[in-house]
């Protein structure tokens, strides 16, 4: 097979064997691979009613055909499994090194199934699959592991492991990889830790082979050149600030999740804002495997409070630990960062916790006593601390460690939880960039902009401008963009190069560049009508999944402060989300009944029946 | 009439003085092509324009007290 490797490894973790099979080349064409790959595995071997800590919940571990091939980007793998946190499908990306280093190995994908009965690691070496006792690192961060199992090992092997988050089944447990990178939404974490799992280990000389190299290598050039032709004059944003030089931009439009989500706007949003990232902690850039932004952050901090050295944050985290905790002190959030790298914690739902926690204590819902600790908006030293308890599961950790929905939930108040399918949604208010509302609710994984993230139109204006206040006929360009993520999650490419490159702005975002990467690549021969197709068989596949998994219409929803409660302040003052009129049009889009279920039309067309 | 404008990221070296905000004063019924007169960004440069957190039209008029906000192509959290 070419952009393959050819096998999928299965490893048993009850029995501790490890086996290996050949990747199926009808479905890696059917499914395109990574998430593609992940969802058609977990459907034919998973339990979409079980539970996610059980251990007849299947961990899947997939690239896709162009991880590892120096397509710009391709360096990502995809962590698919049933999530603790929201009940449904995971789809956990990461970049960085590890995922090319495990094709190189020799694997397209594993399958981690059962659970062992003492904590071990998988050591992968060139094909070679060994299980070893991992009793001397459990406990440990994930900076110490890997440096301990690259030590036993082998001096440029890579390594993905869990920190104590995932240990103590935190239900936003991350996996992190390269040390920074991370597999980091919905709990994927506490599902290895639920297996006694603590880390995978791969090292290998492998090459991807390519069905045409010249056709690759000349296309690649090609892209390439626009690429860089483009950012001779000026930079790329994400190159110069990181993704953190979005908080510019969301401000600026209104769009800035301040307070728990009460407002789009932030007083100290100059202070938290890429810029000041730059100026003050950074060390230097850093880019994932083939990639030619470099949107990672190498960041250190002295302030004696805060001291320490790590990667990031993301504009993610800048967000849920910044504006809506209303802390402008960015020190604080770079040190909650580093605390959530180094004991595996998604920042996304840490902050957006630590601030639900923040509102329910304003209005006298959480007291004192049941915190342990007085809690107020902007408690900068609280952001850092109750990180910390959560990751270790203590005290008032302990109850954070479930999430914002359960939370909330338990002292009265679950409206106050900014979720969708019990997730936390990322930086961008959809009363005034309303497509990704819609994109949060019908998103198969729950509060995500990764699946689907239509504020590249309404607020990048990539490919092309769309009014982010007008909620009519934004159905059509969510479904197009939540295809069009499905591809690029399944090619192994990262959205932040494929969006801008590789898609065809007449055709709204149609994926022609992944197309010709792709048929170079895979042999694959792919027509852009074929491979559209394929996205929209990997969403209707993770959606079959949802349904058995007892999803219906009413999970498809926002918190009413976004849909029943008008913006306060920014330019989007006085709007609530349409998100009911979305939904009607994008039921319609899909072809799904009035019930959010695929319709069999749909159904038959994507051999899905 | 007098408005306001705020210049972020890699559009700062259009600023007169080096500072990113700075007053502007047009004559009223001014439309956006006056605006970019006045501040010599290349038209071929990719920028989003908000006027009061609004993106405008080509055709739009200023009108007096606006706040105008240019930033250049950014993407992705």
């Amino acid at each position: 097979m070419y952009g393959w490797m050819g096998n999928i490894l299965r490893v048993n973790l009850t029995t501790g064997q490890c086996t290996r099979e050949t990747l199926d080349p009808g479905v890696a064409r059917d499914y395109v691979g990574g998430r593609g790959l992940g969802i058609y595995l977990l459907t034919k071997e998973g339990n979409p009613e079980g539970d996610a800590l059980a251990p007849d919940n299947p961990l899947i571990m997939a690239t896709g055909p162009l991880t590892g091939t120096g397509a710009p980007t391709g360096a990502r793998y995809m962590v698919m499994t049933k999530s603790p946190l929201t009940g449904a499908v995971t789809c956990s990306n990461s970049g960085g090194k590890f995922p090319t280093e495990m094709k190189r190995a020799g694997v397209d994908a594993i399958i981690f199934s059962g659970r062992s009965e003492k904590p071990v690691y998988l050591w992968l070496e060139n094909g070679d699959a060994t299980l070893r006792p991992a009793d001397h690192v459990w406990g440990k961060n994930t900076h110490e592991t890997t440096d301990t199992l690259l030590e036993e090992t082998a001096s440029g092997a890579k390594v993905a492991c869990i920190g104590p988050a995932g240990e103590k089944q935190v239900l936003f447990a991350a996996i992190m990889n390269d040390k920074h990178r991370a597999a980091g939404r919905s709990g994927v974490g506490a599902v290895m830790g639920s297996k006694n799992l603590k880390a995978v280990v791969v090292k290998g000389k492998g090459r991807v082979p390519l069905a045409d190299q010249e056709r690759f290598k000349t296309f690649n050039k090609q892209i390439l050149d626009i690429f860089k032709e483009g950012v001779k004059e000026t930079p790329l944003g994400l190159t110069v600030n990181g993704t953190a030089g979005v908080v510019m931009a969301t401000q600026n439009f209104g769009v800035l999740p301040t307070k728990n989500w009460q407002q789009g706007t932030f007083e100290g949003w100059e202070k938290i804002h890429g810029e000041a990232l730059t100026k003050k902690f950074l060390k230097k850039n850093s880019a994932c495997y083939g990639c030619p932004i470099g949107c990672g952050r190498l960041t250190k901090v002295d302030d004696e409070r805060f001291r320490g050295e790590g990667e990031g944050p993301e504009y993610e985290t800048i967000y849920a630990m910044g504006s809506n905790c209303m802390i402008d002190d960015l020190a604080a959030i770079v040190k909650a960062n580093y605390l959530c790298n180094e004991l595996g914690l998604d920042t996304i739902t840490m902050g957006a916790t630590i601030a639900c926690a923040m509102e329910l204590a304003d209005m006298g819902a959480l007291t004192k006593e049941q915190m342990g600790r007085s809690l107020s908006w902007g408690d900068a030293d609280a952001l850092v601390e109750l990180t910390r308890m959560t990751g270790m599961r203590e005290g008032f950790g302990d109850l954070l460690a479930l999430g914002s929905y359960r939370l909330a939930d338990r002292f009265g108040h679950p409206e106050l939880a900014p979720v969708s399918k019990k997730q936390e949604f990322p930086g961008y208010e959809p009363r005034g960039s309303q497509a990704m509302g819609l994109a949060y609710a019908t998103s198969p994984i729950g509060g995500s902009h990764m699946r689907g993230d239509p504020a590249y139109f309404e607020l990048f204006s990539v490919p092309e401008s769309m009014d982010p206040h007008e909620w009519k006929g934004k159905a059509k360009v969510t479904k197009a963009f939540q295809d069009l993520s499905a591809l690029i999650d399944s090619a192994g490419l990262c959205i932040f190069f494929a969006v801008r490159n590789l898609a065809a702005k007449d055709l709204g975002v149609a994926p022609t560049g992944i197309l010709e990467y792709l048929n170079a690549a895979t042999g694959a021969d792919y027509t852009l009508e074929e491979l559209m197709a394929a996205g929209e068989r990997i969403i209707n596949a993770e959606r079959l999944f949802l349904a058995r998994a007892g999803f219906t219409r009413k999970d498809d929803s926002l918190p009413d402060r976004l849909t029943k409660t008008p913006a306060p302040t920014g330019p989007a003052k006085g709007m609530v989300c349409h998100l009911d009129e979305m939904l009607e049009e994008y039921y319609q889009v899909q072809g799904w009944t009035e019930d959010g279920f695929p319709g069999s039309e749909v159904l038959t067309r994507l051999g899905l029946e | 009439m007098k408005i306001h404008i705020k210049l972020y990221g890699d559009l700062k070296r259009f600023a007169p003085d080096r500072e990113n905000e700075f007053d502007l004063v047009l004559p009223a019924g001014a439309v956006l092509s006056d605006l970019y007169a006045r501040i010599d960004i290349p038209a071929d440069l990719p920028h989003t324009i908000l006027i009061n957190g609004r993106r405008p039209d080509e055709a739009a008029t200023v009108k007096d007290r606006d706040v105008i906000v240019m930033f250049p192509q950014l993407c992705g959290g």
